[in-house]
Formats: C-alpha cells, sequence, structure tokens
C-alpha cells in the first residue's frame, strides 16, 4: 500500500482580489522506501501542496478539493469537522509524517537544548519514560552522524554549525518512525560540500527506515542524484511524472525540456548554449482554465489556450499533460 | 597578449580588531590573494560561504577598506587615487548585487533608479538622460513604459534586469557580478546569463563573477579562482579546471556539485570532506585546508603552500612542489 496517496488536491488562497489558484488537481503516490521529487519554480505550487497536506496552510487558504491518504487512513480536510481535523492532525504530524525545513537556522528553538528539541516529539507521541526517551534521541543522533551525542545533546542549536543542525532536523523527523517524511528544499540553504554530506545521508537513510520521502527542491542536480520519481510542477499543477531517467532522457511535456535545456551540466565537454524561457510564471490569480504553460511555450497551438490538456500515460510510471500529445496534434512537437 | 584591467596583489582585507576596553577578534576574511583579470574576460571566483569571494568583490568596487596589499585597476593602485580619476573609476567599475528585492530602493521609479548613476557623474542633459534610460530599458530586455513603474511591480528576473541596465549607465569596463542568479528561479537564471554574455560581446566588459553555482560559473567564465578561508588555492582555466582539478579542495568541491544528470550521478565517486570550514578569526596554521585535506602531510602545519604553476595553471599545494 503505498504510504501516501493523494488525489484530485486543488487549494485556494482567499485574497482581496480574488482567489488564488495554488494548487489545481494535483494527484501522486508516495511507497515504501522511495524518494518522491517534486520540482517547480517558486510559485509553481510544490510548497503549497505539501502545506495542504500536512494541514498547515495559512489562514486564508483552503483545500477545495481531493482526497488525502497516509497509509491508507483517510486525512482529507473535508471530511471531518475543523475541531477533529485539527486533534487528528497533531497526532500526525511529528508522528506519522515528518518535515525536514529549509532553514536549519530557524526552525530549532534556540533557547532549548537539543537533546529537548529532540526528545519531545518521542515523549509526545509514544508511552515511554525519559530515560528511554533520551536514549533513543542518542541513538538517533549517531543514525544522522553526530559525533558523541551524549554532550552534544546538552548543547543548544547556536553550538552547532549549519550542516549539523540540519542533521539535528533530519533526526528529529525520524525520532516517531514516521511513514512519510517530507523535505522542503533541505539542502537548498548549505554550502556545496556540506549539501554533499546531507544528501548522502539521506540517500543512506533512505534504505533503513520504512518511510516514503518526498523531497521538494528546485535543483535539477540534487533530483537527479537522489529521486527514484520526479514530479515536474508547474502553475499549480503537476505536468510531467515520471521517473528520474525518464524525466532527464525522455522529457515530454515543454517545460520540462525547456528546464532541462536551461541548466548547465559542467560534466559536458561542449559549451553548450543555454535555452531560457523566454517570459516569467504565471499569476496563479483568477487563472484561466487552460494549459498553464501555454503563454511561454514555444510550441502552443490554438487548443492550448482554450482547455486544460489531459494526461497521457507512456508508460506504467511516465504521464504528461500536453496537448502535443494528442492525435490531432501529430508532428507539431518536432 | 591580452591586456590586464585589474590586478590584485596580495590583498588583505580583515575585519574588527577594534574595541574600547577589549580587542575585538581579527575576521581575516581575505588573507594575501593575487589575481589578474584581463580585458575582455570573465573571471569566476567560486568557494563556499565565508571563504572571502564577496569581500574581495566589495574591495574592488571600494566598498570595503584594504587593510594591506594592492588593486591596481589599468594600472592605478586604487587605495590612492583622488578627484577626476576616482570619479573616471567609479564610473568604470561597477557592480551587480545579488538580491534584486534589497538592491533597489522601492520609493523610487525605475526611470530614477537607472537615471540616478548618470545624475550623480553629471552625465548629458535632461533629455539626453530620459532617452539612455529608454535605451537600457531595450537593452536588457524590458519595455521603454515601465520607465514609470515601481520595482515591486516587477518579478525578480525583471527586477535583476533593472539593476543589470543601472550598472550599464555609465557604460562601464568592468563589472563585479555578486551572486547575481542565485535568488532567481532556473528558468530565469539562463536569461540573466546570456543577457550578461550578450553584454560582453557588445561592449567589451569585463566580468568578475562571483558565485557559489559551480555549473554556471563553469558556464559564462573563461578562467576559474577558487577560494578558501580567504585563500585562492586554485587559478586555471574553466574548462581544464573541470576536467582536472589539481588542488584536493578543488577536487572535492567540484565532485560535490549536483549533476543534472541520474546515470552520472549514480556512477559517480563523491569526494565528501570530513567536518566544516575553520573559523576566519583563527585559520589553521600553514595551508588553510588541511584540517579537512584528504591527502594531508606533515608539511602542510608548518608552511604555507605558496602560489605555483603547474601547466597552464596556478596551484598552491605542497603536493605539487618540486
Amino acid at each position: 500500500m503505498a504510504m501516501l496517496e493523494v488525489n484530485h488536491l486543488s487549494t485556494e488562497f482567499k485574497t482581496e482580489n480574488g482567489a488564488v489558484k495554488a494548487v489545481r488537481d494535483v494527484s501522486f503516490k508516495v511507497e515504501k522506501g522511495e524518494v518522491l521529487g517534486i520540482v517547480g519554480e517558486s510559485g509553481s505550487g510544490k510548497s503549497q501542496t505539501m502545506f495542504s497536506i500536512m494541514g498547515l496552510l495559512s489562514g486564508n487558504g483552503e483545500v477545495t478539493e481531493g482526497d488525502i491518504k497516509i497509509d491508507g487512513k483517510d486525512i482529507s480536510p473535508k471530511n471531518y469537522s475543523p475541531k477533529d481535523y485539527e486533534s487528528l492532525m497533531s497526532s500526525i504530524r511529528g508522528n506519522d509524517m515528518a518535515m525536514i525545513f529549509q532553514d536549519p537556522m530557524t526552525f530549532l528553538n534556540p533557547v532549548l537544548k537539543i537533546g529537548t528539541q529532540l526528545i519531545e516529539p518521542i515523549l509526545n507521541h509514544n508511552d515511554v519514560s525519559k530515560q528511554e526517551a533520551e536514549a533513543r534521541a542518542i541513538e538517533l543522533m549517531r543514525k544522522v552522524g553526530i559525533p558523541s551525542p551524549e554532550t552534544r545533546l546538552n548543547q543548544y542549536p547556536f553550538e552547532f554549525s549549519g550542516g549539523m543542525r540540519q542533521r539535528i532536523i533530519i533526526a528529529i523527523a525520524l525520532a516517531c518512525n514516521p511513514k512519510i517524511i517530507i523535505a522542503d528544499e533541505p539542502t537548498t540553504a548549505l554550502d556545496v560540500t556540506i549539501q554533499a554530506q546531507v544528501l548522502d545521508l539521506i540517500a543512506h537513510l533512505k534504505d533503513e527506515i520504512d518511510s516514503g520521502i518526498i523531497m521538494i527542491t528546485h535543483d535539477l542536480g540534487v533530483v537527479a542524484s537522489i529521486c527514484d520519481r520526479i514530479n515536474i510542477m508547474y502553475g499549480g499543477k503537476v505536468v510531467e511524472s515520471g521517473t528520474a531517467d525518464e524525466i532527464f532522457y525522455d522529457p515530454k511535456h515543454p517545460y520540462t525540456i525547456g528546464l532541462l535545456s536551461c541548466i548547465s551540466n559542467p560534466e559536458e565537454k561542449e559549451k553548450k548554449e543555454l535555452h531560457p524561457i523566454p517570459g516569467s510564471p504565471p499569476d496563479l490569480l483568477n487563472i484561466e482554465n487552460y494549459c498553464p504553460f501555454a503563454d511561454r511555450c514555444e510550441k502552443a497551438m490554438k487548443i492550448c489556450k482554450m482547455r486544460m490538456p489531459e494526461e497521457k500515460q507512456y508508460s506504467n510510471t511516465h504521464t504528461c499533460s500536453c496537448w502535443l500529445s494528442h492525435p490531432l496534434a501529430q508532428g507539431k512537437g518536432e | 597578449m591580452p591586456k590586464p584591467i585589474l590586478e590584485i596583489k596580495d590583498l588583505k582585507v580583515y575585519f574588527g580588531g577594534g574595541g574600547f576596553i577589549k580587542k575585538a577578534p581579527l575576521v581575516k576574511a581575505v588573507d594575501g590573494l593575487n589575481l589578474t583579470v584581463y580585458e575582455n574576460e570573465t573571471f569566476g571566483l567560486v568557494g563556499e560561504s565565508g571563504c572571502g569571494k564577496s569581500t574581495t568583490g566589495r574591495a574592488i568596487v571600494k566598498i570595503n577598506k584594504i587593510t594591506d596589499g594592492h588593486i591596481y585597476y589599468n594600472g592605478v593602485d586604487i587605495d590612492t587615487i583622488k578627484g577626476d580619476q576616482l570619479k573616471q573609476f567609479k564610473q568604470d567599475v561597477q557592480m551587480i548585487f545579488q538580491d534584486p528585492y534589497a538592491s533597489l530602493n522601492p520609493r523610487m521609479t525605475v526611470g530614477e533608479i537607472i537615471r540616478e548613476p548618470m545624475d550623480i557623474h553629471n552625465i548629458g542633459t535632461k533629455e539626453e538622460r530620459e532617452a539612455r534610460v529608454r535605451e537600457l530599458l531595450e537593452i536588457v530586455g524590458l519595455k521603454p513604459d515601465h520607465i514609470r513603474r515601481y520595482p515591486h511591480e516587477f518579478s525578480g528576473g525583471q527586477r535583476q534586469r533593472i539593476g543589470i541596465a543601472r550598472t550599464l549607465a555609465l557604460n562601464p569596463k568592468f563589472i563585479v557580478c555578486d551572486e547575481p542568479i542565485s535568488a532567481l528561479d532556473v528558468s530565469i537564471q539562463a536569461q540573466v546569463i546570456n543577457l550578461l554574455e550578450e553584454l560582453q560581446k557588445e561592449m567589451g566588459i569585463s566580468y568578475l563573477f562571483i558565485a557559489h553555482d559551480l555549473s554556471m560559473v563553469k558556464h559564462i567564465s573563461d578562467r576559474i579562482g577558487v577560494m578558501y578561508l580567504g585563500n585562492l588555492v586554485e587559478v586555471g582555466d574553466a574548462e581544464l579546471l573541470y576536467r582536472q582539478p589539481m588542488h584536493p579542495y578543488t577536487q572535492a568541491l567540484l565532485s560535490s556539485v549536483p549533476i543534472p544528470d541520474p546515470k552520472t550521478a549514480r556512477e559517480r565517486q563523491r569526494i565528501v570532506l570530513e567536518g566544516e570550514l575553520p573559523s576566519p578569526i583563527n585559520p589553521p596554521s600553514g595551508c588553510v585546508f588541511r584540517t579537512r585535506c584528504p591527502k594531508v602531510m606533515d608539511r602542510c602545519a608548518s608552511e604555507k603552500p605558496a602560489m605555483r604553476k603547474v601547466g597552464d595553471r596556478q596551484v598552491a599545494c605542497h603536493l605539487f612542489d618540486e
């Protein structure tokens, strides 16, 4: 059974100027031991999808449609009263569902010892004594590669470097053997050599723990090195989904193709010319119901600005929503 | 033989050290840096946070005070120039900042922002300046009718274009680009990089391109310098440096760069460096990299390696001693 299943999720934010449709009809699954990468630019809805799943949307945000299941258990907000939903989610967050945030500096409470912050979720969600929780915390710190955990437990966050803090956050995420770990740009704030250390750790942990991992990022290099499957998001929609190899070597959607041709790969011998995608991402406020990429797409046809394209299945794992795959559009995509 | 436009000789920039009762510790941000940038060249400066790459850039445009050493622009020491020469220098050497949100005054219109350098340097009449602003907007790919708008009405990539237009207003010869693309989205990054390359082709500008994104630096640079803890450890042709990094730090840094190619990423052996960057307040003796170096020797602790020529390249490491 899938660790996390999301079907037709839509999220809206109410603003003075109208509704911002941040997430539009997003569906995906994450299996055990799998890393799903969600790639998109700022404003593509990748973070809001995750906040919708965790029930952490800001006050004016609302999940308008869709079902969310974690390990088979329904956690869609529409099926609960707001009060029930809140108490349900607080028992799930930090327990079945854990989060690794982008900025390790702001995630940890600066006035609490690392040990206190690490033991808290263990005590909250399990029926254990303080000593047992502490032993578990030390074991976790060892697991994420923190030297001499017994002394480090009594230190404060400022005594840790950025990379070490990110390891602590990973340890906190692992504290209750979560079913799903959501990592929102976990390495963006780190230097490349430290990023390599943390990515190695995540790749190594993936085989040891029984969780599914969702990795939200805009860095295609990070995605290529760690993810099994990838969802490409644009304008609040998943435009293409496939295994890492399918996305990198056989991209179908013009946006994916564009994204891949505007990054430079240092391994390539020839200096390739960068082909930027013209224009900028769409405004999600009162967005029309047609392909979100149509306005920047070089291959856009008339239909693209009239209707939303249907999803086409290329293989068991590879899907793409683009009008170019329609039988009547044959040859137009070349 | 290309002509050098900028020469940095033994540059040292230290911060702190002041204090009334107790002396504050000295932060050695840049500690003995030598570097030459030639005309019409892009020199990429890479390194992790805290290595002193931005401080070097800021010292060149005279934002940071030089503690010791010299920076020569067209053969003239920029620390001693005065009067008209200084004014000319400030026109010739410009900077593009990292954060397009913070580097534009939110209360000024785009027109005012781009015109300001020309106002300060008294260039042309009012009408000429206005015409130049429109021309600059066109060059950087914005519309002339954007002139009356305010920065908040633009996206990140467009704001960076406004910053570039302002930089170009005085026809600079040398531009320090301090992480100009790291705050931008991937598809927008390529737009800005292409714009910078076009401008160089048309106007013959030299760039010092500071960044931590190594793949983009390789793409845009002719030569690259790798910095670690205030020191330059390796300088060489961009392509060559990527193919065969010589310094152990360069090797580790390059192997840490995530490659956007799943097959290469799976097969590649990463050199994962142990530990973290030491503090620039109290840098290690001898070679600054020795605390994390996988090939450390006894000599490294006692003797600081000098920059030496190895083939077409310069490396500061005892591994390449004769």
